[in-house]
């Protein structure tokens, strides 16, 4: 039998031949084989063509020189020619592609970092959060709340078969001695399955705590980055003490901290508990956050139901438990919390905008068909194959989506630092958002594919466009063009309507009369050091000497541990002697020139006299009115936990928790009576007086951390700022959907119009004006635009109470502002729109139409 | 081509090959010469892309031949005047380039 040539290095040979030569290649080959075979044999033949094959293997990189160098010929000139002829195609199709790729990379890569990235934990899908929910309200609505450390010991032991490694964390913040100075610094205390729960693993030493409930050793784990900004990572720290909460301790570990849980911890300590906390009166003291792990093979579900039994049982025994229930979540969506809903509208509206980007640039490079028709009739005469004008439909749409990704990629990078500073700093892992290098390439080759497509779908839907596809009833008729422009445009009409909602809101809330004036006040953070602040006379004495040295410099200051509208909440009991009923109200320890510095105005009594250090109470217009109802309030008791204390005087409401929250009662003690270890300075004038609060602080009191003195403005922008964010967003994606609902409109009046050119030219040589076939398109323009608008707003009607729930509004309805606004905006969205179709429908030339027909 | 340009060592080997084979030669010819004379077994594609290269700087050229006793068609390379003309110009430089130079042989080592 004659021998062949190996059929593996025969079909290398003949990919690296050009096939110009090919086949005289492989004939001279085999001619060389078979004389080879016959004159050393068929092994050595064999072993020779095999050495050919390799020798032959760089000519492959030549090979693909040549074959790019013949498509950038072929196929891409002559695309990026077609294109350069049509600068607004290309805007269009890129920028629709930019526009609608950058919304769902920034909006898709938001909730990817923050909520759906799986936490860098070992198994992290199965670690949970564990919460206790109090009684049900009229409404049957439980708060959550922390675990105590008696729960926690109880769930421990209670051995249950779907939750395992149950750990608490609470924040601490110790005091740091270093180099004869205190610093403040964040610390987590966590009981010591801590970091076998999270399966973290020191970089030195070891994170198991040797300290044991009630003992007293003090050990400290340092986080990775503390111990680089603060040990030059220096490995030897391990094993040496330092002095935290005035008591040495001792470095036993570093570990890293990744994935933005827990938040901002410079050191880790022991969470140990004694016997009094262990104990039944602390079955309510619910400060601990429960981390645990569901068992192996159970689920969240299973867990959560099994922990909710536990707490009910407990209920007979502990009255601290009477009547609530627990419930366990998923670690990574607690982590969300409330901003879950926000996440998946963001997620759904990245997708939405996406398909709507693709049928509208379909529906773009259709019309371009079209346009192209004559062109591609021609060609196919000339013998040009279907599947080339196929090909060269791909190279122009993936250029077309090249532009479009990088422009994408680019807006996306450039939003991306932006939206940081906009999410709420309640997002534990906001800080990650960005887009890597592999994400990034990935879009953009996500982007040249989706160009390519586009174009090739955009020449079948064209009847006749490329001679290969025919088009669908409804495409003819612009039907289904028309019921997606519709479709668009309500989008747009309630994504516009909200956001007219929360602008209206927020100027009525800025309006709003606060019970207290902002301008020129400014206000700074101060916590005493510890050390030398531990009895309540040394506080009281520092407190005083900041406020009297402040105003002996002719500053108007004073001291508030519950400023308004400042995220403070002190929500403590009262009650007036003899009645049952315990209220609640805010609580503030205060300095007599407190109200003149805010400007909340004494309605009636007095405020502080210096020295004044006796069982009296400022309270608050609302509390008056609701507990003293027709008496003058001066010179009665009211219980303030459970302390009798006189009222002297009578103040105005503020608005504690914000302009849309009701005003709370209020009630004010001096701190000459009672005091903490931290307040705020509160001081108005100019930014000079500002700056002599550090002075003073740092004074009076060495040792304090340096406070950062903010204009009180400041706080009520941060309580604006969830308003802003829902503004920032709902308007950036209204202008988003408006953008593409527009170029939805102009691509399907495009269309139509470019289809019905010899038509309108022979109307236009039958007499018809101008005027009325610009008319009949703006008519036909708005008659979209007036059924998207009518569909948006009964989408809104139907969807109000959902929409108020998410924006926080229950009375989110439809204003005639917003009505007003969303219908204006839309009209001209949609007469921008039509202008250009219209004005090409004016040139409609007769002499054309004829010669056509 | 620009006249003045050299020709690369193997595009030399390939020219000189087919300048020894009489009237012409193919691809699977210019290897056998090569391998014969030089002793290099290279690689018979390589050999028609250096061909395809010379042709495209005007070197040589190519005609379709089928030999008369009905073999299979052969693609025949000629050494054009320009290609001869730089075989010249190559020997020219290596000749001027050898002259004078002091180069040992392995005896003289």
């Amino acid at each position: 039998m004659k021998p062949a040539p190996p059929r593996l290095a025969r079909a290398v040979l003949s990919r690296l031949t050009h096939p110009v030569d090919r086949e005289h290649v492989l004939a001279d080959l085999d001619e060389a084989f078979e004389r080879l075979a016959s004159s050393h044999g068929a092994g050595a033949a064999r072993r020779w063509y095999r050495a050919q094959a390799l020798r032959s293997l760089p000519l492959g990189v030549a090979l693909l020189g040549d074959a790019a160098r013949g498509w950038a010929s072929t196929e891409l000139r002559p695309a990026l020619r077609l294109l350069r002829r049509r600068p607004p195609y290309v805007l269009g199709i890129a920028g629709t592609l930019g526009l609608s790729l950058s919304s769902a990379i920034v909006l898709g890569g938001i909730a990817w970092r923050v909520w759906l990235k799986p936490l860098p934990f070992p198994d992290s899908e199965k670690l949970v959060r564990v919460y206790e929910l109090g009684r049900p309200d009229p409404e049957g609505r439980r708060d959550r709340g922390r675990i105590s450390p008696p729960l926690l010991r109880d769930l421990r032991e209670a051995e249950g078969s779907h939750v395992s490694n149950l750990a608490g964390i609470v924040s601490s913040t110790p005091e740091w001695l270093v180099e004869g100075e205190l610093r403040q610094i964040r610390g987590a205390d966590v009981t010591p399955d801590f970091f076998e729960l999270l399966g973290m693993v020191p970089l030195h030493g070891r994170t198991r705590w040797e300290s044991r409930n009630g003992s007293e050793v003090a050990e400290v784990v340092l986080t990775e980055r503390f111990w680089r900004q603060s040990f030059g990572s220096d490995p030897s720290v391990v094993g040496s003490s330092i002095d935290l909460r005035g008591v040495p301790t001792r470095i036993v570990g570093v570990v890293a901290q990744e994935g933005g849980y827990p938040r901002q911890v410079d050191v880790f300590l022991p969470l140990v508990f004694d016997a009094t906390q262990l104990g039944e009166s602390f079955r309510g003291a619910r400060y601990m956050d429960v981390v645990a792990r569901v068992s192996p093979g159970s689920t969240i579900e299973a867990a959560s139901a099994e922990v909710a039994a536990f707490v009910e049982s407990l209920g007979t025994d502990h009255p601290a438990h009477d009547g609530w229930t627990g419930e366990v979540v998923s670690l990574r969506d607690d982590l969300v919390g409330p901003f879950r809903d926000v996440l998946r509208l963001l997620v759904a509206a990245g997708a939405t905008f996406l398909v709507l980007a693709l049928v509208n640039m379909v529906g773009l490079a259709s019309t371009r068909a079209l346009e192209r028709e004559q062109e591609i009739g021609i060609r196919l005469a000339l013998g040009a194959s279907t599947s080339r004008l196929a090909r060269s439909a791909w190279v122009e749409g993936a250029l077309l989506g090249t532009l479009g990704g990088a422009a994408a990629l680019v807006g996306a990078l450039m939003v991306f630092p932006s939206t940081i500073g906009w999410l709420p700093r309640d997002l534990a892992r906001s800080g990650e958002v960005g887009l890597s290098w592999s994400g990034a390439a990935a879009w953009w080759i996500a982007a040249l594919v989706l160009g390519g497509v586009v174009a090739r779908l955009g020449q079948r839907v064209a009847p006749g466009g490329a001679g290969v596809g025919s088009g669908t009833r409804a495409t003819r008729d612009g039907r289904a063009g028309r019921m997606l422009v519709a479709g668009q445009l309500a989008l747009t009409t309630v994504l516009v309507g909200v956001g007219s909602i929360v602008f209206e809101r927020s100027l009525a809330l800025a309006r709003t009369d606060f019970g207290f004036e902002a301008a020129d006040v400014h206000s700074a953070f101060v916590s005493l050091p510890r050390s030398t602040h531990d009895d309540w006379e040394a506080r009281r004495d520092s407190w005083g000497a900041i406020v009297s040295r402040l105003r002996a410099a002719g500053i108007s200051a004073a001291i508030t541990t519950n400023p308004p509208m400042s995220g403070m909440n002190s929500n403590y009991g009262y009650a007036r002697p003899g009645k049952a009923r315990e209220s609640f109200g805010q609580y503030s320890v205060v300095s007599g020139g407190y109200f003149d510095v805010m400007g909340i105005p004494i309605l009636a009594g007095r405020t502080f006299e210096p020295g004044e250090s006796g069982p009296v109470t400022l309270v608050s217009e609302g509390l008056a009115r609701e507990h003293f109802p027709g008496e003058d309030p001066i010179g009665r008791t009211l219980s303030i936990i459970d302390q009798p204390h006189t009222i002297i005087g009578v103040v105005g409401s503020t608005a504690h928790f914000g302009p849309d929250a009701p005003e709370p009662a209020a009630m004010y003690v001096s701190y000459e009576a009672t005091n903490w270890d931290f307040a705020h300075v509160v001081v108005r004038g100019d930014p000079s007086a500002a700056a002599q609060v550090v002075e003073v602080v740092e004074d009076v009191a060495p040792g304090t951390n340096r406070p950062s003195v903010v204009p009180y403005e400041e706080h009520l922008a941060e309580w604006f700022r969830p308003l802003r964010i829902q503004l920032g967003v709902i308007g950036g994606l209204g202008l988003i959907g408006g953008v593409l609902a527009g170029l939805g409109l102009y691509a399907t009046l495009g269309y139509q119009v470019r289809r019905e050119l010899p038509e309108l030219g022979i109307r236009v040589a039958l007499g018809a004006p101008r005027a009325r076939i610009v008319a009949d398109v703006v008519r036909r323009g708005l008659t979209a635009a007036a059924s998207g608008l009518a569909l948006g707003i009964g989408v809104w009607w139907l969807g109000r109470v959902r929409l108020g729930e998410i924006l926080g509004s229950p009375d989110t309805v439809l204003s005639p502002f917003a009505l007003g606004t969303t219908t204006g905006l839309i009209l001209l969205l949609c007469l921008v729109a039509v202008s250009s179709p219209a004005v090409r429908a004016s040139r409609a030339d007769p002499l054309r139409s004829l010669k056509a027909d | 081509m620009g006249t003045r340009e050299y020709l690369g060592e193997f595009e030399q080997v390939v020219l000189l090959a087919l300048a020894r084979l009489d009237e012409g030669g193919y691809g699977g010819a210019i290897h056998a010469e090569i391998l014969e004379t030089s002793g290099r077994d290279v690689s018979i594609p390589a050999v028609y892309v250096t061909l395809k290269r010379l042709e495209r700087k005007g070197l040589v050229s190519s005609t379709l031949r089928t030999p008369a006793d009905g073999g299979r068609a052969k693609k025949i390379y000629a050494l054009e005047p320009e290609g001869h003309a730089a075989l010249e110009r190559s020997r020219e430089l290596f000749e001027r380039l050898w002259s004078g130079a002091n180069v040992r042989t392995r005896a003289e080592t």
